[in-house]
Formats: C-alpha cells, structure tokens, sequence
C-alpha cells in the first residue's frame, strides 16, 4: 500500500461536506483493499513475530531419504542398502528415488511470483565388479523437467575434458544448489542422476557394475 | 438609492481564465490566483501543500534539506519498486517512508556513504533540473553538474555504462625458436611429438587451421589470432571494446607421419591480464579474431563461455571480475556473434526513452548530438550511431517521447524523431525551424495527447501535427519570465485536475516563483510555493510532488521540503495565501458610455465562517486605494442558512443544521456604488478556503441628457 495523504485536513469554521469526508476516507479504504507494504508500518511496529505468519515471506518444503549404509571409520559402506537408488546405466537422465519409483527426490509446489532456491544434498557410492573402470556419474537439479545448466557436476565438455564430465569418487556427498526465479502456478523440483559413458562406450552390467546415491535431501526456499 | 426601473443587470460573469490583455470579455479575467477547478465546474481555492515527511513529535522536520535539483516517483516491476528520489544539495535520496522517521531518505549518490560515489557541487547557476527516465529495469538519473549518470533499479545504483575501455588483454601462444621446429616453445598447448603438452584425458587443441590432403600431408597453415575484452555490469551495460591483444602466431608445421589426424597439430591459446572491471562489473566478454590469414575475416567475434549452457546462452564469457586468464579452446567454427561496438558513455544533460531504446542529448563536448542506446541495454550506445538534429549543431535542450516518435528541441527549433520506412533506422523530420524549447523540464503531456512546453516566446502546443503558441493571451506575464533562468523551468500535467503547471523566476527572481497554469478553460496562476522541481506519482494516486520552498504558518518562515500538493494534513499548515479573482476592465466596448456600478452580487460556494474582501476599481486605475473595498459583507457562507460546521456538527443527526450534506451555493449582494465611471474592475481577495462559481453586476447607464460626456 502507498502512503496516502488524504486530501483535505479539516478546521474549525469550515463547513461539513459530505463529499469532502468520503473522498478523504475512499482514499484509505481504496489503499487497504489493495495491500499493506513495507511503508505502512513503523519501525518495531511488531513486537513480537507471533502475529506474523510463519510463510509470509519464506516457504520451505522438504523430502528427504534416510539410508542406513553402515560405514564406519573402519568398515565399508554396504552396497544396495534399503531405500539406496541405483542410478541407470543407460546414460539418460533419471529422478532419483527408491527403485521402485517411489519416494521420489521430486517436490511439485504452487507458487507466486517468487524466487526458488533449490538445494539437492547426497550421497555417492559406486559398485564395481572386478577391475571394471566405472565411468563418471553426474547429477542436476530440474525444475519443470527442464535441467538447470549450472547445478550439473562437471563440466559436460566430454571432447574437452573427459574426466572432468563427471565425478567417479566414493564414498562421497556433494550439494548442489540454484536460485531461480518462477512465474506463478504449479511447478516441479527435482534431483536427477546420470552415469555418463567411458572413452568406448563400453556396457556396464547394472547388476555387478553401477553408482548409488545413499542418504539424500531436497530443499526448496520459496523466497516471496 | 437608485430606481431599479433604470437598472441592468450584466450578464453572468463565470470567470475560468485569465488574460493579460487589455480588452478582453467580461468572462475572461485578468488575474485567477491560486485557485482550481474542480469537477462540478466551480472555481475553488488551492489547498495544502502537505510535507511529503511530517513533522516529527517535536514539530520539526526530520530532514534538513539543500538546494533542490530535482524530484521524480516511478515504480518498477508492476509496481513492486515504488520509488520517490530527490536531488537535494550534494546527494541523491531514495525515500523510504515513514518506517524510519529519522531518516526517512537514504543516500544513493553523494560523496560519502551512497551507493555511488560522485562529488557533485551545488550550485545556483542557471541549469535543467536534473532528469529521470524510467526504463524497464530501472531508473536513469542525471545530474545537471557536468556528473556521470547513474542508473538505479531501487537496490543497486551504478553509474551509467562505462566511460572507459578495459586495457587489451595479453595472448599467449606457441613460439618458434630459430633453427628449431616450428611452435616448440612458449604456450604449445596442442598433442605433437613427445609425449602430450595436454593430459591424455583433454580432447585436442581446437584452433588453428589444419590442411589435411592426406593424413601424411596434413599440416597446420600460419595463422594468427588476436582477442580484445568487454566489461559487463549488474545491469547489462557493455564497455566499448578494449584495444586488440598482440597478435599469437602459428607457423606452419607437418604432423608428419604419425598416422595421427590433423587435429593434433592445433592448439589452444591462452589470453591473459584480463582486467578486471570497475565497482558493478559482473563478468568480462572476450571477444577473438578467426583464424587471420585463413578465415577472411578480421572481425572479432564473442568467445562463448563454455560449451554446455548453448554456445551463445552466457551473458559473459567470463561470468565474475577476479579471473585475470582465459585458456581458449574455441574452435572458429564455434564463434558467430559478433560483440557490441559500444562507445564510452559521456556526460550527457539530457535523456528519453523512445522507440525502445534511451536516448541521450547534449554530451559536454557536443551540446548539439543525439545519441540511441542498444535496445534494452540502456547504458551501452553503439559507436557512430549519433545524431546531429540540428545541422548547425544546436544545443539540444528537450527530449520527450510523444505518440510517433521523439520530440527532440533545441532552443529555436523543433524535430520530430521517427523509424524509417523499413524500420532499421530512424529518420529526422523539422516540425518546426523556428519554435523550440528553453526548458527540458516544462516538458509535458497534456490530457488530450498533446505536449506543451516553454519556448522563447511562450508556451507551445504540439498536437495532430501542428505546433500552436498557446500563451498569447498571457504574455505580458510570460514576457516577465527572467530568460537566464527559463532553463530552470519545471512543469508536470496534474491529471486530477487536468491542468499543466509550469513554475518559472519571474522577473529578477532566482529561484521559479511563479506557477502559470493551464487548463482546458484557459491560464490561471499559483504562487503559493517555490517549487524548483515537480512530478507526478506514476502510480494510483498522482500526486503532484514538488520540491522548494512553503512558508511555515508555525513559524512564519520559508521551509525546504518535499511537499504534496493540493493535499492538506494536520500536522502542517502553510502560511496564508492571497486567493484572488480579478474581472478584467468591464467593458471597454461600452466604455464611451459612463454608466454607475450599484450592485454586485456574488455567487459562492459556503466554505468558511469567514468573509472575504471586495475591491472595486474604476477608470483604469488600479492603484493601491480601492475605489470601494470592503472586508466584512463578503460573507463566505450564507448567513441566512448556516451550514454544519467542523467542531461543532453533531456526529448521526438528521436535524438541520446538524446534518452532513454537501455544501450549498448561495448569492451574496454587495452594494458598491460606483457612480459614473467608464470601465471597472472588481477584485475578491482572501486568504480563507472560497470557492467561486461566478457574478452579475447590476449597473445603471448614464444616458444622453442625463450629463454623461466623452472627456
């Protein structure tokens, strides 16, 4: 709401109009129906934010999986651990979730006309057989399916930078993170994974040879 | 008392507007001071001004205010950004409510502690009021003192662009030392002869131009490449392109018969001392040449900043301002757009945004150029796109976007700006050699589309094409307009009233003390306040904000301020003004026929428990002793029937006078008694709330025979 200075200041000697009364009054009541901002209010005009609702300005929505791994500082983490995602070996973008689909790393919000700030925390552990060289594996964060560019790990330069694709450490949390702005209506949020392929586009057998993501946590800020 | 059977009565006299002519009709009047027209046609006193900042709880005001320059209320983002800025003194002030009654204006510009450094002066030598423009993104304002522009969107304030190149980067490449093989030293970062200059997981250099007939034949050509470097601001404003780097040189050099593709002999280069940018520089755009002596081309062309976001999504090549090298490992196939040719922003006094892009006028070094910025990008403006309106090289001394194009002014001559037929270009068309504009700020839009300025001779009209003088009835006032500080006029379009206000320095006045007002009725006058600078809030609510000086009725004394016109509050009251309606001369036609003046009786609106004054002069003479005056019968409310008043009304009474209901016109009779004069002119003056709607005059002729002459 703008600051209103109605229009007449009334004195003694002056005559009643009623037309003069409302139209210092429409000019209030016109504003209040619209919306109180910033400068309606005194400073420490709330003493207490008790009255305030808790979402007036920042929104937050979560899904989170917890795995029980097992890792110690002496003991190896287990492989496939309930509720563990393994990620697809055919090189395509997927949601992580459980491998039944369910429990997605996906959240669907409606929204203003408000800045997201959206945080993917993880871990990977990959699961070789024998003395195979597992490629790389990367992960994003989407919003409405679309991948956001630079919460991708790596550089996605493969002819320049094979190894810098992607990550193929272990035993390893990463946290990626973006701030976008979203028009108002229903969006989607999610984390997706992707094994990236070796220098030959070799096969890798997704029962002996894959990457997992263990316990992991999605983060949305809906910023008003 | 005269015989009644001998008297006339005049016509209605419903005074709207003034004239400074000597014979007018009897409607027209010679002086309507300090008042408005209001919706139900009558003529009421002007009311207010309010502070825009009240007064604190000790009855001072918060701010101590300097020489005003310039006041302006925009809102960006659908009106998300509502901002009010002042030019006051030596700083820029964005107003931030009464959240903060301390301190209820933050410093943007000035010397210490704004967003932006700039030590500007305050001086009181005739000069524009200092100009804003609303942009999409945010505000351009511009200081009249020989100062940078600055841009501000409510959060961040920078200056306008860039008025510097960034130094030219330094290349890097392979070198050949005499008598050795070609390329071997230096920054030979490509896969020839032992081992790998590049780790075996990175792909192969990428630039160069490789001859490969057949693999034992391929080679690499001599070749060269050179790069140069943009700044980049918060705002999106490119620097004009540094010079070009020295020049990285490949000689020509055989694969040799490794049985390896040509593409190991290419390389990547790398550009170094990458200058960082000034405050507000977000990133720096590398632009490089093609392959020189193989690609036919010796443009440059933007580097894009990696390969996975689209070779042309980034706005910056080097997204940050810390980065000092760039390895490059672009292939030429890979850069297609070329960069900005910007030129260093100048000093300019005056902008408009029009056609989409900013225009900008009257740089310090060429009063007489017009230059367009890069649509969108409202600080970058494009080399050898400037404009000269006028051949001569007038100084230009107004801008204002109107339907169609650019009006562009210089002080004696009018152009209008236009897109070309085939819309890539624009096109200058003379609306008029001989009309323009003294005062940028007495730029304004009227309410039926038409713009109305200050020219030298008066005040201008454009509409439907043609350009009209619309001041000729006023000039004897508008010829007192003190022409060394017309520049300083300050004027805005008051939509609630429909009238254009212009305050100008009458006669030896340095500061604009005087208001000439014009509405559809005609010129009307305010000299309630001193108002160096004006503007209307884009929002709901058009205030007129205007920012000089009001007398305090508390104190008597002159006060700076921010105030908001034709606005009343209880915490201020300004010092009483003269509200004053003069006829003209009534009536020069009849004048050879003497004729007395008995009755005037004057139709009013009730406004105050108050009484104003009544002033009839006679026979051209104005002096300062009335031939009639008389302050107490002109009763402003209707003795007979007295209204309700404040602190005395009963608040739910439906018994008279008690009852809320609108204020009622009444006719009031003063018997002025005028005997035997030619002309005449009546005078109501007072300093309480009135409200006019018009008058008769009941004369009686002096016929032949009853004495009356021709002296």
């Amino acid at each position: 709401m703008a600051i209103v200075i109605p229009k007449y200041a009334f004195a003694s000697g002056q005559p009643m109009d009623k037309d003069q009364i409302n139209e210092n009054f429409e000019t209030v009541v016109e504003e209040i129906q619209g919306a109180l901002g910033e400068h309606n209010w005194k400073e420490d005009a709330f003493s207490s934010i008790t009255t305030v609702d808790e979402e007036s300005l920042l929104h937050v929505y979560k899904t989170d999986t917890a795995i029980n791994h097992g890792m110690d500082a002496t003991t190896y983490p287990t492989s496939s651990p309930s509720a563990s995602f393994k990620v697809s070996n055919n090189h395509e973008w997927v949601v992580i979730g459980e491998v039944d689909g369910s429990d997605p790393m996906e959240i669907t919000i409606t929204t203003g006309n408000s800045v997201l700030w959206a945080m993917f925390s993880f871990q990977q552990e990959p699961t070789r057989g024998g003395s195979v060289k597992l490629p790389g594996c990367t992960y994003a964060i989407t919003i409405d399916g679309a991948i956001i560019p630079e919460t991708i790990i790596g550089t996605v330069d493969r002819s320049n930078d094979r190894k810098g694709e992607s990550v193929a450490m272990t035993n390893t949390g990463f946290t990626i993170d973006c701030v976008i702005p979203v028009a108002p209506g229903s969006h989607t949020i999610a984390a997706v994974a992707r094994m990236v392929s070796d220098e030959d586009y070799n096969n890798f057998d997704s029962t002996t040879d894959f990457y997992e993501v263990f316990n992991r946590e999605l983060i949305i800020i809906e910023m008003k | 008392m005269s015989d009644a059977r001998v008297r006339f009565t005049t016509d209605p006299i419903i005074l709207r507007a003034e004239s400074g002519k000597l014979i007018v009709a009897n409607n027209v009047a010679s002086k309507i001071q300090n008042f408005v027209s209001t919706s139900e046609g009558t003529l009421q006193s002007v009311i207010g001004p309010a502070p825009l900042v009240p007064k604190d709880s000790e009855g001072d005001f918060p701010t101590a205010y300097g020489t005003m320059y310039g006041i302006y209320h925009t809102t960006l983002r659908g009106g998300a950004v509502d901002m009010t800025l002042l030019h006051s003194g030596r700083n820029i002030w964005h107003y931030q409510g009464w959240s903060d009654p301390d301190n209820p204006w933050v410093n943007i510009v000035g010397a210490t502690g704004g967003l932006v450094t700039l030590i500007m002066g305050e001086p009181e030598t005739p000069q524009f009021p200092t100009q804003f423009e609303t942009t999409p993104r945010g505000v351009v304002i511009v200081p009249q003192n020989e100062m940078r522009a600055v841009y501000y969107d409510g959060e961040t304030a920078l200056t306008l662009g860039y008025d510097t190149a960034p130094p030219a980067p330094i290349g890097y490449g392979p070198e050949t030392e005499v008598s050795a093989e070609p390329n071997r030293i230096g920054y030979k970062i490509d896969r020839v002869a032992s081992g790998y200059t590049l780790h075996q997981d990175f792909g192969y250099g990428r630039l160069g131009t490789v001859r490969e007939a057949t693999s034992a034949e391929a080679r690499l050509l001599t070749g060269s490449y050179q790069a140069a470097v943009q700044w980049i601001d918060y705002f999106g404003n490119l620097s004009p392109i540094s010079s070009r780097s020295n020049e990285i040189v490949f000689l020509e050099q055989e694969v040799g018969s490794t049985g390896k593709p040509g593409d190991q002999v290419r390389k990547q280069v790398l550009w170094g001392t990458i200058a960082p940018g000034p405050e507000g520089t977000i990133g720096r755009v590398l632009s490089r040449t093609k392959d020189t002596k193989n690609s036919g081309t010796q443009k440059l062309f933007i580097v894009p900043g990696n390969v996975g976001e689209g070779t042309l999504g980034a706005f910056a090549t080097l997204p940050d301002n810390v980065a000092q090298t760039w390895p490059d490992n672009v292939p030429d196939s890979w850069i297609v757009s070329e960069p900005h040719d910007a030129m260093a922003v100048p000093v300019f006094k005056l902008c408009r945004l029009a056609l989409g892009r900013l225009w900008i006028a009257n740089t310090l070094d060429d009063p007489g150029i017009l230059i367009p910025s890069i649509p969108g990008r409202y600080g970058t403006f494009k080399t050898n796109s400037e404009i000269f309106p006028d051949p001569s090289g007038g100084e230009i001394t107004g801008l204002w976007s109107t339907m169609g194009g650019l009006l562009v002014f210089t002080a004696t001559s009018t152009f209008m700006l236009e897109p070309s037929n085939d819309g890539k270009d624009f096109r200058l068309v003379t609306l008029n050699a001989n009309v323009g504009c003294v005062a940028p700020s007495s730029i304004s839009n009227f309410h039926d589309g038409s713009t109305i300025w200050l020219g030298r001779e008066g005040f201008y009209q454009y509409g439907n094409g043609v350009i009209t003088l619309l001041s000729e009835s006023i000039r004897y006032d508008v010829d007192r307009i003190n022409p060394v500080r017309a520049k300083q006029a300050c004027a805005a379009f008051d939509p609630e009233t429909k009238e254009y206000r212009c305050w100008v320095a009458l006669d030896a006045s340095r500061t604009n003390n005087f208001c000439f007002v014009f509405s559809e009725e005609g010129w009307k006058r305010r000299t309630k306040a001193r108002i160096q600078a004006v503007c209307v809030t884009k929002d709901h609510r058009h205030y007129m904000l205007g920012a000089g000086k009001v007398k305090d009725a508390a104190t008597g004394d002159e006060v700076d301020g921010v105030w908001v016109l034709d606005r009343q509050v209880g915490n201020f009251t300004s010092s009483p003004t003269d509200y004053i309606i003069e006829t003209g001369w009534i009536t020069w036609t009849a004048s050879k026929d003497r004729r007395s003046v008995r009755t005037v009786y004057l139709a009013f609106r009730e406004s105050q428990h108050a009484s104003a004054t009544i002033s009839v002069f006679r026979d051209w003479r104005q002096g300062s002793t009335p031939t009639y005056t008389d302050s107490t019968n002109v009763l402003l409310y209707p003795p007979d029937d007295e209204p309700a008043y404040w602190d005395e009304a009963v608040w739910d009474s439906s018994a008279a006078p008690n009852e809320w209901v609108k204020r009622r016109p009444y006719w009031k009779k003063v018997d002025v008694d005028i005997p035997s004069c030619e002309v005449y002119k009546i005078r109501i003056e007072t300093t309480h709330p009135i409200e006019f709607i018009g008058m008769v005059v009941d004369e009686e002729p002096k016929k032949g025979g009853f004495g009356s002459r021709i002296p």
